[in-house]
């Protein structure tokens, strides 16, 4: 069947439906309900992004611990505390680069 | 009204009167197109409501050159067939919302009954039809949509529409030449005036 190639079956039941659907209007509180949806989504995506920034926070505020416990455990003290050292790391450099080997005899 | 055109960029940047421009301008002919599909009032609310949420989710992925008409149909359809799997198709009777049509204050005893008689067998002839024929049938007859656009919104050929809507037509007219004691012109001209 074409668009075109309609007969009194198809105007009876097009007259029929939109006549039954003329007055059909959804009530106020549809849209009342789809911007409380949208309100509720948009604090609940703000409460996402905020816990995925603490999360880095904390990635990088652990980080940084571990930088300064690494110097704190492996540096030598000022008093000669190589003694007894054959081998050992040093954390150097900024805490984003690489950890370096040195041996030191 | 405000075109799609110049509402999807305002939508995609944020803005909530434009999408509440857009609600206005297609909410009425969504939700009757739920209404017809799912013969339930509160369904029909809670899938245009659903709709709008999803429509928002996804504007930014929308041309904003074309018309969000078949597009948001395609989503209400899609939420409709979603409801009617979950809910195996129960159906409500369209006669409540037949009953305000009937009682139409300037229609005689007789015309109202005839009328009755008539959206009564209608009723019960597009209650009869397949989920999928019944979706066709609300598409191409009540929203006006061509072959092609329902088999957009559909997301299936236009072969497949065109045979859906041949055998809906077909067991509409078995249907209502059984039910019917009138000729359709005399139904016609009842239902025009």
């Amino acid at each position: 069947m074409s668009d075109n190639s309609r007969d009194e079956l198809d105007v009876l039941l097009e007259r029929a439906l939109r006549k039954w659907a003329a007055d059909e209007a959804p009530p106020e509180r549809v849209w009342t309900n789809i911007r409380l949806g949208l309100h509720d989504r948009s604090r609940r995506s703000s409460a996402r992004s905020g816990r995925v920034r603490l999360w880095w926070t904390e990635v990088w505020a652990l980080a940084a611990d571990i930088v300064v416990s690494g110097r704190m455990i492996l540096t030598p003290s000022l008093q000669g505390g190589e003694n007894g050292w054959t081998r050992r790391l040093v954390v150097a450099g900024p805490s984003s680069s690489s950890l370096r080997l040195s041996i030191h005899h | 009204m405000l075109d799609d055109a110049e509402l999807v960029p305002r939508i995609q940047g944020g803005d909530l009167s434009a999408f509440e421009s857009l609600y206005c301008k297609y909410k009425n002919e969504l939700y009757r197109t739920a209404l017809a599909i799912t013969r339930d009032q509160g369904a029909a609310e809670e899938l245009l409501q659903d709709c709008f949420l999803r429509a928002y989710d996804h504007i930014d992925g929308v041309d904003a050159c074309s018309s969000l008409r078949p597009w948001l149909h395609r989503i209400i359809v899609n939420l409709s067939y979603n409801w009617s799997a979950k809910k195996r198709l129960h159906l409500v009777s369209f006669e409540d919302a037949f009953e305000r049509l009937l009682t139409l204050p300037r229609s005689s005893p007789e015309r109202v009954y005839e009328r009755q008689e008539l959206m009564k067998a209608v009723d019960e002839a597009i209650r009869s039809l397949s989920m999928p024929q019944r979706v066709v049938v609300v598409l191409f007859y009540l929203q006006g949509f061509s072959l092609v656009e329902i088999a957009y919104v559909l997301d299936c050929p236009v072969g497949t529409v065109k045979s859906r809507l041949h055998n809906a037509r077909r067991a509409l007219k078995r249907r209502l030449t059984v039910d019917l004691s009138m000729s359709r012109e005399a139904a016609y001209e009842l239902l025009s005036s």
